[in-house]
C-alpha cells in the first residue's frame, strides 16, 4: 500500500482523514469544490486564522459557502411519484449541503451528541421493521467510544457530565468529563426547561464543539446568537477546518485544491484498483490526479453521485455497486419543530445556538400506544431547546403565511419569531429503506454538463408514527413552559412526504460485512475495489437520531487509523 | 490588516492553475489589495422604474403614516434592490458583505462595508442570477435563466401601467390590489422577487443598502449583530424583564386565530433555521413559493390533517395528565 492518498471533499470525513494520515506520515491531496473563506490557511496557526463570515443573514441567503443551486442543482421526487414515473418533481437547492474548503462544518452550530449503545444494534435487539432495511453496526459503541474521546478533545467539546442523566451516561459512557463546561445557559431554554420538567424530562447542557473558554489559541464563545447556520465571526468553534484540516496542512504533507470539481474514479481495467481521479477545474478544464488510495468523503449525496458517475465496464452500475446499494438508504434527519410563545421579549437570540438539550424523546418506546399507530417501536431523537429566528428570515416566514404588507409588519413589530419565542427541534431518527435513493438524474445537468444528484425520497411509516407521538410530547412540553400564551408543533414527517431541509445526511453507501447487502467493508474500503474508501456518513448503516457530525469524525477517525496502519478488514 | 480572501500571488506561483488555488504550507500569506468601496451606490433602474418600485416596497412594508413606525421606504429598500440589480457595475461587485465584524458590535472599523471579491463560480452564479442565462450554453443545460434584472424591467413597466394614471401615483388601496393580481405573468414574476427582496432588505444587514439607521431593528426589538463584544453571562442568563407586549395578545386573536389549544398558530413554529432553510431550499426567492411551502406546512390537508389531529389529542390529554398549563 502507497503512502499517498487522494481526499475527496475537505469536510468533517476529509479533513479528519487527511489529519490521520498526515500524523502516519502519508503525503495527501484534498481536492474540495468549494472556496476558501478563511485566509491564512496552511499558513496561521488555526486561532490565528481570518474570516470572511459575519453575523450577516443576507449572505446566508446568499448561498456563501454553499453550492449554487443554478450551477449545480439536485433533483428531487417522493417514492409515489417515482412509482408514478414522474422524473422529478423540483429542481435546486433541496439537500445540499455546504460547498467550501471545510465542508458543510463551517455553518454547522456544532452540537455533537454521543450516538447511544442501543444504536449499533437495532436489528438484532429490535428485530426486523417491514419496508425498512434496519441493519447493526459491524462494530459497537465500545468500539467507537476512543475515537469520540479523541475528537471531543481535539475540536474541545463543552459539557457537564454530572448533569447527564444516568441513563444517558449508561447508553453513553463517557470516561472523562467534557473538555470545558457549558456556556451560560439562554433565558428561553431556561423556560423551556421548566416545561420538560413538568413532562418528566431532565434538560442539560448539550455537548457542543464550543469554546466555553480559551482552547485551542482560538476565543470563549460570546453568545452572539447568529449562530446556527452562521459561520462564527470570532473562531470559538472547533471544525473540521480549524481542528483538523488546517494543522494537518501545517505539517507539510497536506495540499488542498479548492474549486475543483471531481466527477470520475478511473480504475484499472479489471476494476480492483482505483488508479486516477478526474475533476473539472471552474473554467471547465479537465485534470488527472494518479491516485494509490482514494479516500471519498464528498458526505452522502454527492459520494453516491461520485460513485454512480465513475461506472465503467468493470462496474457497470456505479463504482463498487454488485451490491446494488449503493445510493440506496438514503437517511436525512426529519425534524419536528415546537415552539412557545411570550408576551415577554424572552431573548431566543442571546445565546449560543442551543443551550440545553433534552434526550427523554430517544426511546426506543414500545407498549399498546407504539403499536396502535402500526409500528414495532419508536425510534426517537434529542430535542435542541430553546432557539429564535434572526429577522430576516423570520420576516419571510411570517410574510409567507400572514402575507406582506400590515400583517407582517405587525408581526415583526411584535417579534414573534425572534423576541417572544422559545423554539425547538426533535431530531427523528430516520429508518433505511432500499426506495429512498440516490440516483443521476437522466436530464438535468450541473454547469460543467454532468448528470446531477437526484435524490427519491418519502419518509417511512414509521417516521409519521414517531412524529405523531413525539410531537404530541413536544407540544405538551411547550404549552406547559411557565408564562407561554401559545404553542405550536410542526412535525415535518407528517406534513410532508417528500424530503424536508436538513443537513444531517446518512446512508447511500452503507457498510457491512456482507457484500451482496452493503457497500463498504466495516473498514470503509468499498468491498469491489482494494483501494477505494469511504469515509463520511455515507457508510452509517443506520440514522439515529442525534446530530452526526462527532459520529461521522470519530468513525472517519477510525477508518483513517485502521487505513494507515494497514489494518485488513 | 486583513487577508484578501482569494488566493495571494504566491499561491499563484506555487500552482494556481487557471481559476483553481493550491493551497500548501507556505504557499500564501501575503495581503491582497482591498478595493474600497465608493459612496456611490450601484445603479441600474432608470428614475421611472425606480419611482414604480418605491411605491410597490412601501406596499411591502408600509410607511409610518400608517402605524407611527417607519417602513420599507424609509428602509430605502426600493434603492437596495436598485443595487443588487447593478451589483456588477461595481467592483467588487455587491454580493458578499465582508467580515468578520461590523461596527455596531463594538468594532472599530466596519468590515461589512468592504463587499468581497467573488471568484470565478460565485461571479458565474451571480451574472447568470442577475443577468440572465443570455444564450450562453453552459448556463441553459436545464433551460434559460431569466435574470433579476429583465424581471424587475419588465414588470415594473407593466406594473406601472396597470393602475390608470400610474402605479406610482395611485393611493395604497389600489397599489396593494394591482401587486396581487397575478393574471398578469410580467407582476407575478415581479412581485415574486421584490417581496424577498424588500423582506431581506428591510431587516438584514444595512450594508446591503437597505434596513436605513437599522429601522428594521430598532422597530422589532430585535438587538442587532454584537459581535465582537457579544453578550455576557449575566445579558444571557437574566435578560432585563421586558414588559408584556399587547399585540401579541392582538395578533393571537386576530391573525393566528385564537391561542386556546395554541395550535392555531403553526407560525410560531417556524421560529427555527430548520424550517426558513428549508422553505428557502424549496422556494429559493420566489415569494409564492414561499407561500406555497408554508402554506403545505401550516394548513395540512387529507391524511397529514388526521394525523395532526391525533397528535393534538394526545397532547391535550399529556398536558391535562401534567396539570395544565401555569
Ligand atoms: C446550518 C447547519 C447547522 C448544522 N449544525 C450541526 C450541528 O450542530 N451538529 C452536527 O453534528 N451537525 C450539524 N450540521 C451538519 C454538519 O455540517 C454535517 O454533518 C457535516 O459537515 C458533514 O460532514 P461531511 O464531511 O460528510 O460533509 P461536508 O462537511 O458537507 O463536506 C463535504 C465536502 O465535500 C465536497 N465535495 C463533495 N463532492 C465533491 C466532489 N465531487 N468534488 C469535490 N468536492 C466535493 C463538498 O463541497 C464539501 O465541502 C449542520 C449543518 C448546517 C448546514
Ligand atoms: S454564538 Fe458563539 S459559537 Fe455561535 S457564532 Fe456566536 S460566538 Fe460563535
Amino acid at each position: 500500500m502507497g503512502n499517498d492518498a487522494v481526499v475527496i471533499g475537505s469536510g468533517a470525513a476529509g479533513s479528519v482523514v487527511a489529519w490521520e494520515l498526515a500524523r502516519q506520515g502519508w503525503d495527501v491531496t484534498v481536492l474540495e469544490r468549494g472556496r476558501n473563506l478563511r485566509p491564512g490557511l496552511g499558513d496561521e496557526p488555526s486561532g490565528q486564522l481570518d474570516t470572511k463570515y459575519g453575523s450577516d443573514e443576507i449572505k446566508g441567503f446568499r448561498q456563501f459557502g454553499f453550492p449554487d443551486p443554478v450551477l449545480e442543482p439536485y433533483t428531487t421526487r417522493t417514492q409515489s411519484e417515482a412509482a408514478q414515473g414522474v422524473p422529478r418533481s423540483a429542481v435546486g437547492a433541496l439537500g445540499q449541503l455546504g460547498a467550501a474548503v471545510g465542508g458543510t462544518s463551517l455553518h454547522y452550530n456544532a452540537k455533537t451528541p454521543r450516538f447511544w449503545k442501543q444504536d449499533f444494534t437495532m436489528l438484532s435487539d429490535h428485530g426486523p421493521v417491514e419496508g425498512a432495511q434496519m441493519a447493526d453496526w459491524p462494530f459497537g459503541y465500545d468500539d467507537l467510544a476512543p475515537y469520540y474521546d479523541i475528537v471531543e478533545r481535539r475540536v474541545g467539546v463543552q459539557g457537564d457530565r454530572d448533569k447527564m442523566p444516568a441513563r444517558t451516561l449508561e447508553q453513553s459512557p463517557r470516561r472523562q468529563q467534557f473538555v470545558m463546561p457549558p456556556n451560560p445557559t439562554g433565558y428561553a431554554a431556561q423556560l423551556l426547561a421548566e416545561g420538560a420538567s413538568r413532562m418528566g424530562y431532565e434538560a442539560y447542557p448539550y455537548p457542543a464543539a464550543v469554546n466555553s473558554e480559551r482552547f485551542d489559541g482560538r476565543p470563549a464563545c460570546n453568545s452572539c446568537g447568529m449562530c446556527s447556520g452562521f459561520g462564527c465571526p470570532i473562531n470559538a468553534r472547533g471544525d473540521a477546518l480549524v481542528s483538523w484540516l488546517n494543522p494537518a496542512m501545517r505539517t507539510g504533507r497536506v495540499r488542498v485544491i479548492s474549486r475543483a470539481f471531481v466527477h470520475r474514479i478511473e480504475t484499472s481495467a479489471d476494476g480492483r484498483r482505483a488508479r486516477a481521479v478526474h475533476w473539472t477545474d471552474v473554467a471547465g478544464r479537465k485534470h488527472r490526479l494518479p491516485a494509490s488510495t482514494v479516500v471519498v468523503a464528498g458526505s452522502p449525496i454527492n459520494t453516491a453521485r461520485l460513485l454512480l458517475l465513475s461506472r465503467s465496464d468493470a462496474h457497470p452500475d456505479g463504482l463498487g455497486n454488485g451490491s446494488g446499494q449503493l445510493g440506496r438508504n438514503m437517511m436525512f434527519h426529519n425534524f419536528t419543530q415546537a415552539a412557545a410563545l411570550y408576551k415577554e421579549d424572552i431573548k431566543p437570540l442571546r445565546a449560543q445556538s442551543t443551550t440545553l438539550e433534552v434526550d427523554d424523546l430517544v426511546g426506543l418506546f414500545t407498549g399498546p400506544e407504539v403499536q396502535a399507530l402500526g409500528v414495532p417501536y419508536i425510534a426517537g431523537g434529542i430535542v435542541q431547546v430553546g432557539s429564535g429566528l434572526p429577522p430576516a428570515g423570520a420576516s419571510q416566514m411570517i410574510a409567507g403565511m400572514l402575507g406582506y404588507g400590515q400583517p407582517l409588519k405587525q408581526a415583526m413589530k411584535a417579534g414573534i419569531l425572534h423576541a417572544r419565542v422559545a423554539a425547538s427541534q426533535l431530531i427523528h431518527q430516520d429508518l433505511p429503506q432500499a426506495d429512498n435513493r440516490v440516483d443521476l438524474d437522466p436530464k438535468v445537468k450541473d454547469f460543467l454538463g454532468l448528470p446531477a444528484a437526484r435524490i427519491t425520497y418519502s419518509p417511512h411509516q414509521h417516521e409519521k408514527a414517531a412524529a405523531i407521538y413525539l410531537g404530541a410530547r413536544m407540544q405538551a412540553m411547550h404549552q406547559l413552559a411557565p408564562g407561554a400564551v401559545a404553542a405550536a408543533t410542526l412535525p415535518f414527517p407528517i406534513l410532508n412526504d417528500g424530503i424536508t431541509y436538513t443537513a444531517h445526511l446518512a446512508g447511500t453507501a452503507r457498510m457491512g460485512t456482507n457484500r451482496r447487502t452493503s457497500v463498504c467493508a466495516p473498514s470503509g474500503r468499498l468491498h469491489e475495489v482494494d483501494n477505494v474508501y469511504v469515509a463520511d456518513a455515507s457508510t452509517f448503516p443506520t440514522f439515529p437520531g442525534f446530530n452526526p457530525t462527532l459520529t461521522i469524525m470519530a468513525n472517519a477517525l477510525r477508518i483513517a487509523r485502521d487505513l494507515g496502519n494497514g489494518k485488513e478488514d | 490588516m486583513k487577508q484578501d480572501i482569494e488566493i495571494s500571488r504566491r499561491a499563484v506561483l506555487a500552482g494556481t492553475v487557471g481559476g483553481v488555488a493550491v493551497f500548501t504550507a507556505g504557499a500564501q500569506g501575503s495581503s491582497a489589495v482591498a478595493v474600497p468601496l465608493g459612496r456611490d451606490r450601484a445603479r441600474w433602474l432608470t428614475k421611472a422604474e425606480r419611482r414604480t418600485l418605491r411605491a410597490a416596497v412601501d406596499r411591502v412594508v408600509p410607511g409610518a403614516d400608517e402605524d407611527t413606525v417607519p417602513g420599507a421606504v424609509a428602509a430605502r429598500c426600493h434603492l437596495a434592490i436598485d443595487a443588487l440589480l447593478g451589483a456588477f457595475t461595481v467592483s467588487p461587485p455587491r454580493i458578499y458583505a465582508g467580515g468578520p465584524f461590523s461596527d455596531r458590535g463594538g468594532a472599530e472599523d466596519n468590515d461589512f462595508a468592504e463587499f468581497l471579491p467573488l471568484d470565478r463560480y460565485e461571479t458565474q452564479a451571480w451574472r447568470v442570477r442577475i443577468e440572465g442565462s443570455r444564450g450562453r450554453k453552459r448556463f441553459e443545460r436545464n433551460g434559460k435563466v431569466q435574470g433579476y434584472q429583465r424581471t424587475y424591467r419588465l414588470g415594473l413597466a407593466a406594473l406601472e401601467q396597470s393602475v390608470p394614471g400610474g402605479f406610482s401615483q395611485a393611493p395604497a388601496p389600489a397599489r396593494d390590489l394591482a401587486m396581487r393580481d397575478d393574471s398578469d405573468p410580467r407582476i407575478k414574476a415581479l412581485v415574486d422577487l421584490l417581496v424577498t427582496h424588500t423582506l431581506e432588505f428591510m431587516y438584514g444587514a444595512p450594508e446591503y443598502g437597505g434596513n436605513r439607521d437599522v429601522v428594521g431593528w430598532t422597530t422589532t426589538d430585535f438587538e442587532g449583530d454584537v459581535q465582537p463584544r457579544g453578550w455576557t453571562r449575566e445579558q444571557v442568563e437574566n435578560p432585563e424583564p421586558s414588559p408584556p407586549l399587547d399585540l401579541v395578545d392582538d395578533l393571537l386573536g386576530g391573525v393566528l386565530g385564537g391561542a386556546s389549544a395554541g395550535l392555531a398558530a403553526p407560525l410560531v413554529a417556524m421560529g427555527s433555521t430548520e424550517t426558513l432553510h428549508g422553505v428557502r431550499a424549496v422556494a429559493g426567492d420566489r415569494f409564492s413559493a414561499v407561500q406555497d411551502a408554508v402554506a403545505r406546512l401550516a394548513v395540512p390537508t387529507g391524511e397529514a390533517a388526521t394525523q395532526l389531529a391525533q397528535m393534538q389529542r394526545l397532547s391535550q390529554r399529556l398536558v391535562d395528565e401534567a396539570g395544565g398549563p401555569r
